[in-house]
């Protein structure tokens, strides 16, 4: 496959994601499913803007684990503070401060 | 445009990209992303820090934002984003003016995000979400207004590398200003990939 034909695949991938996005976030409903729905799709629309945009596949590791260190601490980070959000608010309370 | 770059070649990049240790673009420019990455960081902790200690504000938090405005503006940053990737792809294949086209491009769709957001702000003191409101409120502004400086920092980047391009500045030997600019820009997309979900989706 081309560059061209592969970075207008992502395009539309990434546009289809959004709009999955976008309807869950009009009609669903709290729940872990669609919680980690939107974090799966949100961990592949950032490693398809690391990887097909950015191009940091050949670049330095150092880059390029980083990079991706960051696509993945959102999507982590949702699906982490609803399996224990309680017990994290229990360690993190603002109250405190 | 689309009969200059048939030559496209298979997808095995460039040969001089493919060096283990290639920096895109600059060193400069990555310490400026790495910092912009390092700032959002901890602006995302910030903001699970208040989502667990406030759970009911931010479940109810994303009916209160406009949910257009929001996927408005991600698909203004991805289709930015793509025509930025071809201008570079264009100037790798040594078509300077192609690749201006697509800088082009890129700006008059990327000036969009800074009018849909102003909008968005309207819509949002007219429903009664403002700075001061509650802590949801609060953390929505203080993330999306700090990318939107993010933006418009790549809005004036996007103009220089435009001007360069017009002017020959770069060809397909030696462009690697356009590389930096275009890490940043990618970069800044992602941010507000990250960022979509967490305001508008996230129940």
């Amino acid at each position: 496959m081309t560059n061209k034909k592969r970075l207008n695949l992502s395009w539309v991938f990434l546009m289809v994601l959004t709009l999955s996005g976008a309807l869950m976030g009009e009609y669903a409903h709290p729940g872990f499913w669609i919680t980690l729905s939107i974090a799966f799709i949100t961990a592949i629309k950032g490693r398809l803007i690391i990887d097909e945009f950015m191009q940091l596949g050949d670049a330095s590791p150092a880059i390029r684990r980083t990079v991706r260190l960051f696509g993945l601490l959102v999507p982590s980070l949702i699906i982490l503070t609803w399996m224990f959000g309680p017990e994290l608010a229990r360690w993190i309370s603002l109250a405190t401060f | 445009m689309e009969q200059a770059e048939t030559s496209d070649k298979p997808a095995s990049r460039d040969v001089d990209m493919v060096a283990s240790q290639r920096i895109p673009g600059n060193r400069a420019i990555w310490v400026g992303i790495f910092a912009e990455l390092v700032e959002f960081t901890l602006m995302f902790l910030v903001y699970f820090i208040a989502r667990v200690n406030h759970p009911q504000v931010f479940h109810a938090g994303p009916e209160k934002l406009s949910l257009l405005a929001g996927t408005a503006n991600t698909a203004v940053m991805l289709t930015s984003s793509y025509f930025v990737a071809r201008a570079v792809l264009a100037m790798r294949k040594d078509h300077p003016d192609i690749s201006l086209h697509w800088l082009i491009a890129a700006f008059i769709t990327a000036i969009a995000y800074p009018i849909v957001k102003t909008l968005e702000i309207r819509w949002n003191l007219d429903h009664g979400v403002s700075g001061d409101g509650d802590v949801f409120q609060m953390t929505y502004y203080y993330l999306t207004f700090n990318h939107l400086v993010h933006v418009s920092w790549g809005l004036l980047g996007m103009l220089w590398i435009m001007l360069r391009t017009g002017f020959g500045g770069y060809s397909a030997q030696d462009h690697h200003g356009m590389i930096a600019f275009a890490s940043y820009w990618h970069a800044t997309d992602l941010i507000w990939l990250m960022i979509f979900p967490l305001f508008y989706v996230l129940p």
